[in-house]
Order: structure tokens, then sequence, then C-alpha cells
């Protein structure tokens, strides 16, 4: 028998008294239906964390090398900055040809690039300098991005004189990148600090005196943690007496 | 209920347009106090709004939701050991008819003879134990396959069949007087 039903007790069935939920139940429903809706959905919220520290990870690290790439080099006392690579390179100044190729090699080390251009040019430094620069440069290093340099200085010719400083639109664009940077560190050890680290550090402030700083970080941290329960122990070295 | 999953408010709207009589009556036709059925009934779809983002459509809605108020059901058996329940408006007042069920070209009371037979009909249905009572009414109500009350109650399919085919059984009994 593979559906047991009857015609006549199915009609007898329907034939019962039809009813229906209230109508305030009815809207009661739907009420809490539209405000889950209204809501994050339960999935979104348990990747929420995660995924921000991976974001705030790759932004970190991608403003990291940046910045790095970008980092301006002292090179005869004058900062430069990476877009002028991409410029006519300066001259050294009689005098500071004299310098000594350990005085040098740190300059090297920060920014092979320009060390390595400065070498090619005809009144470079002396070979003994020169050479450990070409050493730790690697060859096939890439030019820059050079961020606001101008299409036609990439080709222009190298001019004695010329110390151009980095435009400003590239200095600005550092310094943006570097803010950044800072804030994304910020977050990212916000995102992977634990009640308890922030706890220590409130009790520190408060060993310390600093009262409102510590009652600052006690704010953020009941803001950051509302559902935490602070226990004893904690409570008593991180609120004031 | 994938919709509404993702955020559509008015895809939950209509499903509850759709079902909410058959599991009202449902709930209702279980246990003996409207106000307690009308608590189920709530709660079944609060659990419903609440566990959306876990639901899989490996079964049919029906099925799902009826598997919630299955469980709920079960909980207030156990713990109230019901087994009968008032349909013939037990209080006196005559309930109005909202949503009926099935097509009004079936009138129930026309296909009955008398409503002797409808007194004896109700009576059968009120003894029946809630298993039967339960499979019979999701057969009924929600025109769910075997298979699919088997799901929702957690039942092996002969034991929905049997449960389907001994209520059947005995409420034909009592309209053929």
């Amino acid at each position: 028998m593979a559906d047991p039903r009857d015609d006549r007790v199915s009609s007898a069935y329907r034939g019962l008294p039809g009813e229906g939920p209230p109508p305030a139940i009815d809207a009661a429903i739907q009420a809490a239906a539209r405000r889950a809706v209204g809501s994050r959905p339960a999935a979104a919220r348990r990747f929420q964390v995660p995924l921000s520290i991976a974001a705030v990870l790759a932004l970190a690290i991608a403003v990291s090398l940046q910045v790095e790439r970008e980092k301006p080099v002292v090179v005869d006392g004058t900062p430069v900055s990476s877009g002028s690579a991409e410029y006519p390179v300066s001259q050294p100044e009689p005098e500071k040809e004299e310098r000594t190729a350990p005085a040098r090699a740190p300059v090297t080390r920060e920014a092979p690039r320009e060390l390595k251009k400065e070498a090619a040019s005809p009144r470079a430094a002396p070979a003994a300098t020169t050479e450990p620069a070409q050493a730790i440069a690697p060859s096939s290093a890439p030019a820059p991005a050079g961020i606001a340099a101008p299409p036609s200085a990439a080709g222009a010719a190298v001019s004695a004189d010329a110390v151009r400083p980095a435009p400003q639109a590239a200095r600005r664009a550092k310094a943006e990148l570097a803010r950044e940077a800072t804030v994304q560190e910020k977050k990212m050890s916000e995102a992977l600090d634990t009640p308890e680290r922030r706890l220590e550090r409130i009790a520190d402030l408060r060993a310390k005196g600093l009262h409102v700083e510590a009652d600052r970080a006690l704010g953020e941290f009941r803001r950051a943690f509302p559902d935490y329960r602070i226990s004893d122990e904690w409570l008593r070295r991180i609120e004031r007496r | 209920m994938l919709a509404f999953a993702q955020g559509d408010a008015g895809a939950f709207d209509r499903l509850y347009a759709r079902h909410k009589g058959t599991v009202f009556r449902f709930i209702a036709r279980s246990l003996p106090s409207k106000a307690d059925a009308e608590e189920i009934f709530q709660d079944v779809w609060m659990k419903a709004i609440e566990a959306r983002a876990r639901y899989e459509p490996r079964a049919k809605f029906t099925t799902w939701i009826y598997a919630i108020a299955h469980n709920r059901l079960v909980d207030v058996w156990r713990r109230k050991g019901l087994s009968l329940v008032p349909l013939d408006g037990g209080d006196g007042d005559e309930r109005p008819a909202i949503d009926p069920p099935g097509d009004p070209a079936n009138e129930p009371f026309a296909q009955l003879s008398n409503r002797e037979a409808m007194g004896r009909f109700v009576t059968a249905f009120e003894a029946l134990p809630p298993a039967q009572r339960e499979a019979f009414v999701m057969k009924e109500e929600a025109d769910m396959s075997v298979a699919e009350i088997a799901v929702a109650t957690g039942s092996n399919e002969e034991a929905v069949k049997s449960r389907v085919r001994y209520a059947t059984a005995k409420l034909k009994e009592a309209l053929d007087g």
C-alpha cells in the first residue's frame, strides 16, 4: 500500500473547522523575520573577524613593502626620493668624492638601485667604493614605479647640477602610505589582541598611576569585549581604588 | 527560505503565507489547548527564523518546518502526557473558518451524510494516538509523502505507513458508524 489514503476520510477531515493563527501572532512572526534580516546573517558574523584580520594583514604587508621600496635615501647628505632615480642623477661634489667605501656601504644596502646608477655615471665614486655596492646590488632590480614622475623625466639625460627634489605629490603619497601603514598595523595589533593582554596593559597603566589613560583603556576594553566577564582578580588590578 | 536567508524579508512573508494555515492546524490538532497551540506555533516559526542560516535545501521546506513542529510537539507531549485534542469547539463557541483547508468544492458537510457522522469522526480523531494523528495530519494538511513524514518525524517509512493506515482505518470506521 503505497499511499494509505481514503477519499471519504480525507473529505471528512477537510470538513473540520478551519483554523489559522491570530493576526497578532502573524504580525509578531513577520516582524521578527524583518528584524532578523535587518541584522547581519550569522554566517557573515562568524567570518567577520578572520576576514578582517586577513584583510588587515594583506594591506599591512602590501603597504610595508611599498613604503620600503619608496623609502627616501640619503645620498651625499641630501634626502632624495625614489622618484629621483628616474630623474637625472646628481653629480657628487668634488670633496665628497673622497668619501671612503665603509661610509657608503650602509647607503648601498639601503638603496642598491641608486648606487648602481651612480656607479654607472662617469663621475662616480672610486672603484673601491663601488665594488661592494655592485656586489650587493641585484642586477635585475626593477626600476621603481615612480609615483609622480613625469613621463619625460625617465629618459632625461644626466645633468651635472640638477638635484631635483621629489615632487610634492610623491611626498604626499608617501606620507599617506606611511600613515596608512601605521593605522593598519595598529588595527592589526588590536585585532590580534586578547582580552587578557589588554587587561594587563590597563593594569600596568594603573600601577604607574596613569589613571586617566587606564580609565580610557578600560572604557575601550568594555566596548571591544562587552560580554567578557572580568574576574575579581583582574578587577582589583584594573579598577581605580 | 534561501532567499530569506540571503536577506529577502519578502520571501519569508510569502513562505509564511503559504504554510501558516497548515502548520497551525497541524499543531492545534495535536494539542488540547488553543493557547498552547498558538505559543508552540509562534515558537516554531521563531526557530525557523533563527535557523535560516543553517537551512539546507536537502529536503522540502515543508518537511523542515514540520520537523521543527514535530520536535516541539514531542517536548510538550512528554511534558504533559497529552493524547486528546478537542476539535469540536469544546468551549461552546463556533470558531470562524479562517484559511479553510482544501478545495471549496469539497464542501465538508456536503460530503458527510449528517452531523452525526461528523461527530463520530471528530471523536475518533481525538482518540487517535498522537503519533498516528500526527502522521495522518501531515499527510492530509501538507500532502506530505510517507518518506517526507518519516524524515520530519525521525521515523522509518514502514512505521509511518502503518500509522497512517491505522489512523485512516479508524476514521473510516467512525464514518461508517
